[in-house]
């Protein structure tokens, strides 16, 4: 049994609109052990970039993350509970024990100052280093997320580079502190099946040589199965199904996680010969009353049971399905 | 039914009023295609590839700098599909008057009869045909896009160019969108342009697939033999890294090299010079032509075949 | 009941919704003018000049009587001081037949709100040199007061929305001319402006005449700014893929801007309104002050103003400066309700 690094426990994040409130995220438990990529999967309103925020401690008025939630984070040879700090002490551990990656590298970053200061402005802000320092330490940070010119390159302004480029910086960025966990919340989403690959291959080789643990924040489902190593299939805010990334995939047990992988157009489909499954109905509203499983109104194994009450987790050999009829 | 011939444009960078900046972002550099009837032409390529262009020229939100457009019926109508539903739709309108606005504008009804046939086109997008009085906010994203797609089809268009189409919905809401396409193109015989970075949503749905780089296009056949045969490097490079579930591509250990293309500096050899594992000495010179070999159907811009 | 976010998120806002009907009092007020006064505004009351203002009591010689009024007396008639008469009580009562006047300026009417049982006189906020009651003065100056800040701001506005509408939408070269010409309207120093626009009109006008030109020229300023907001808004919207789906159809510019452009700065047109009407109706009140807006027999809050000119009118008589007050009421109210209203508006404001 790998050490744990997070423990999250019971995290329910609720945001108060003037209308309504929202549940993003309802008592989501699970665990991230050391040098491990687990995948958090989900479509909008899945709830999967809230319960990172609420990790980092991130979530602003309107929301609130439940005081009762635990989120056990790794210091040393204790753990202590994320949700209890004040935001000084918070500060310290945000980008220098755990960091974030962002979808939009070119929002994170300040137009107005040049890139090689802003990588290595966590060092200073740390602590750790002078103004100098953080420079020289960029500029190899720059070398080693494999930027070419990296010299040349620590001078330029965020719009003179390509998006790839950034998301580069970003992680260059993200990695200055040597965090033990990376939060990648959809680092490739933006960018283009080519650069995708460049991206996701500089990730697993930083994790690879660093150990940290990465959280994988994503909603395509094809992009993980060999980068991860466990999966998270979120559903309008609650964890449908957990394994192994290889299991999950191979032999999903949730319908959800079954018809999702059934609609994805895969290459090699044609319309002459194949048609492609399509899951009916659409993704719950944010705030919408669900008393059931919330994915039983687009479900083909749904019964009585299901709209009537929220099924359990169960779990069994490493496995955790949320569901009254799985697949086995 | 749609001839595209040596399009080109070239936007001129211009800082302000009074910049002389002579420099030009090559967008299109010369495409060729046709399109027939009822038949769907995929357009596959990576941001900048120049699709989106295309896209704008073809309907004439942009003129082109050189080259023709020649339809053969000149009274074909025309319809575009955006990417994202939640910008293109009027947040201050009746989804009513939203998807018969094509209609109105041609003169085709009268205002009475709009509730009556929103209602069809609702039903026909499979949306409850009473909710014509709804404001876009109150649907979904895949709703939106259905009630896009209704009003691309409202005038009864002979081709609707859908760009991005699935690219902004959630995963689980896509295949009924694809799907939705392909349902109508039977029931009313349209042409589909569909442009799209995913080049396996582009070979599902397609009937001839266009790979673009740079503003070529590189690459084209039908998506069997493309899929299963393909020549320009840049083809093989995509299929290459398209994620797919259960074969464990481990699309992170590829080697990629270069960047992606500077359409400013463009320089007089191939485009995909710089990345191309296989180029040779020709290549860095001129400019391959798109040409067929055997199969009449599949044609390839590459020194390699030439 | 499903309301929109924006009204769900001004109604949580307890300034916004004071000032907002004591802004609506303001404006009911002045169509029930005739009623709510007690004397129409240029009713002399030759004995009362400068008298104060009446205190109204409840209790004559230890027995509770209702509210009542003493009798002011002229005591020294150069300085006109005066002194209270405790001898006699004028009751107060509602509903008292008074100067006829017309309600909605149409039925002819002689009840008021309250007046005295006896018919004397009774000033609650103190009388001007003439005699005058200066709460019917308010009262009835409300009228022109309020009115001319909208009225002149919706010109200003259907004036911005047209030009600013067809320079965002056209752009170029016309565009380019429409903005610089309006950025030298809105350089000029707007008081200046107003007087010299003012030096420019002819002496002998009727006093309608007067109050429509006053408008006009109060617009002017504001309607350069509403025609930039608005041309900036368009340029943003014109390229909306809704815009384009429609320019696709076929459907003309025209409607275009009418129904897809327009429409969609509603909340902008209603924030800038609320903004920009203390402004004119300060405009107002400065020209006025200055004898050059609104002249006798017309009554505005400015012209009231005009009265508190001199520091030892001031010092003997404070009350001519009441009008001051209401000016800064209402202008404070209008800023508070706009703010209010910019943050329901705002989607990432909570």
């Amino acid at each position: 049994m790998k050490e744990k690094i997070l423990e999250v426990r019971n995290l329910t994040t609720r945001f108060h609109m003037v209308n309504q409130e929202v549940t993003a995220v309802e008592s989501l438990s699970f665990d991230l052990s050391a040098h491990e990529i687990l995948a958090m999967i989900g479509e909008s309103g899945s709830g999967k970039s809230v319960t990172n925020l609420s990790i980092m401690q991130l979530i602003d008025e309107p929301g609130k993350i439940d005081p009762e939630s635990q989120i056990l984070f790794k210091d040393g040879d204790k753990y202590i509970d994320l949700n209890k700090l004040s935001e000084k002490e918070m500060e310290r551990i945000r980008g220098d024990r755990i960091s974030m990656i962002f979808q939009e590298p070119s929002a994170s970053f300040n137009p107005l100052f040049r890139l090689g200061h802003q990588v290595g402005e966590s060092l200073r802000l740390h602590g750790q280093s002078t103004k100098e320092e953080a420079y020289q330490e960029a500029l190899k940070l720059l070398e080693q997320v494999h930027i070419p010119n990296s010299r040349m390159r620590a001078q330029d302004y965020p719009f003179q580079m390509s998006g790839g480029m950034l998301q580069r910086m970003m992680i260059a960025q993200a990695l200055a502190c040597h965090p033990d966990i990376l939060i990648a919340d959809e680092p490739t989403t933006a960018l283009d099946v080519t650069t995708q690959a460049q991206i996701l291959g500089l990730l697993k080789e930083k994790q690879k040589e660093t150990g940290m643990s990465v959280i994988f924040i994503t909603h395509d489902l094809a992009l993980v199965e060999d980068f991860c190593d466990r999966i998270m299939i979120l559903y309008a805010g609650s964890l449908m199904e957990e394994g192994a990334a290889k299991d999950v995939i191979s032999n999903p047990m949730h319908p959800y996680t079954q018809d999702l992988l059934r609609s994805i157009p895969k290459p090699g489909m044609f319309k002459a010969q194949d048609k492609l499954f399509a899951i009916p109905g659409k993704v719950p509203d944010p705030g919408e009353k669900i008393t059931g499983c919330p994915y039983a109104k687009r479900c083909s194994r749904c019964t009585a049971e299901c709209l009537a009450s929220k099924p359990q987790i169960a779990e069994k050999d490493g496995r955790k399905v949320r569901c009254f009829h799985a697949y086995s | 039914m749609l001839t595209v011939k040596e399009l080109v444009k070239h936007y001129p960078l211009k800082a302000g009023r009074f910049s002389t900046s002579e420099e030009k972002i090559h967008a299109l550099n010369g495409v060729s295609f046709t399109l027939g009837k009822k038949q769907t032409l995929g357009i596959v390529g990576e941001s900048g590839c120049g699709k989106s262009t295309l896209a704008k020229t073809i309907l004439g939100i942009q003129t082109q700098d050189s080259g023709t457009i020649i339809l053969d019926q000149p009274d074909t109508k025309m319809q575009y599909i955006f990417q994202d539903p939640y910008l293109s739709l009027d947040p201050k309108m009746q989804v009513k008057d939203i998807i018969t606005e094509p209609m109105r504008a041609a003169e085709m009804i009268t205002k009475r009869e709009i509730a009556t046939e929103a209602a069809k086109l609702l039903e026909m997008v499979g949306l409850p045909k009473d909710w014509g009085t709804k404001y876009p906010h109150e649907f979904s994203g895949g709703q939106r896009q259905r009630i896009c797609i209704g009003r691309a089809i409202s005038s009864r268009p002979g081709i609707v160019i859908c760009d991005e189409p699935v690219s902004s919905l959630d995963v689980s809401i896509q295949s009924q969108i694809l799907n939705l396409l392909l349902e109508l193109q039977e029931k009313l015989e349209i042409s589909y342009i569909f442009i799209a970075h995913n080049i396996a949503v582009v070979l599902y749905m397609s009937d001839i697939v266009s790979v673009m780089y740079a503003g070529y296009i590189v690459e084209s056949a039908t998506p069997q033999e493309l899929y299963s045969n393909p020549q320009h490097p840049y083809t093989k490079l995509l299929l290459s890294v398209v994620p797919e579930i259960g074969k464990n591509k481990r699309i992170f250990e590829q080697k990629i090299t270069g960047e992606v293309p500077d359409l400013i500096h463009m320089e007089p050899g191939c485009p995909f010079y710089s990345r191309c594992p296989v180029h040779k000495d020709i290549c860095k010179t001129a400019v391959p032509q798109l040409k067929s070999g055997e199969n009449v159907d599949h044609s390839c811009a590459c020194w390699l075949y030439q | 009941m499903n309301h929109s976010i924006p009204y769900l998120k001004f109604r949580r806002k307890k300034m916004g919704m004071l000032c907002f009907w004591i802004l609506v009092v303001m404006y009911l007020s002045f169509i029930f003018e005739g009623f709510l006064a007690p004397y129409q505004p240029n009713t002399k009351f030759k004995s009362k000049s400068y008298q104060p203002p009446h205190a109204i009591h409840l209790i004559h010689e230890g027995k509770f009587v209702g509210p009542f009024v003493y009798e002011y007396e002229m005591a020294n008639p150069f300085y006109k001081k005066y002194k209270t008469d405790r001898t006699e009580i004028h009751k107060l009562t509602l509903f008292v037949k008074g100067d006829e006047y017309k309600l909605f300026g149409l039925i002819p009417s002689r009840t008021h709100l309250f007046g005295t049982k006896d018919g004397a006189p009774v000033f609650l906020l103190g009388a001007d040199r003439l005699g005058r009651d200066m709460l019917s003065r308010i009262i009835c100056g409300a009228k022109i007061s309020l009115t001319i800040g909208f009225v002149s701001i919706l010109t200003a506005l259907l004036g911005g929305i047209l030009i600013g509408g067809i320079s965002g939408y056209i752009g170029g070269m016309t565009d380019w001319s429409i903005m610089r010409f309006c950025e030298v309207i809105i350089l000029l120093p707007t008081f200046y402006f107003f007087l010299f626009l003012r030096s420019i009109l002819p002496a002998d006008i009727t006093p309608g005449q007067k109050f429509f030109f006053i408008t006009l020229i109060l617009a002017i300023p504001s309607w350069a700014g509403s025609a930039r907001g608005i041309r900036n808004w368009v340029l943003s919207l014109k390229n909306a893929d809704y815009v384009t789906a429609a320019k696709l159809s076929g459907v003309k510019s025209l409607p275009i801007l009418l129904r897809h452009i327009i429409p969609q700065i509603r909340s902008i047109l209603i924030l800038d309104i609320t903004l920009s009407v203390p402004g004119v109706i300060l405009g107002e009140a400065g020209l006025s002050f200055l004898n050059l807006g609104i002249t006798e027999p017309s009554v505005s809050w400015g012209m009231l103003m005009s009265a508190a000119m001199d520091i030892n009118v001031l010092k003997q008589y404070p009350w001519v400066l009441w009008p001051a007050f209401v000016i800064i009421l209402t202008v404070f109210c209008f800023f508070t309700l706009g703010y209010s209203l910019k943050d329901a508006f705002d989607p990432k404001a909570l």
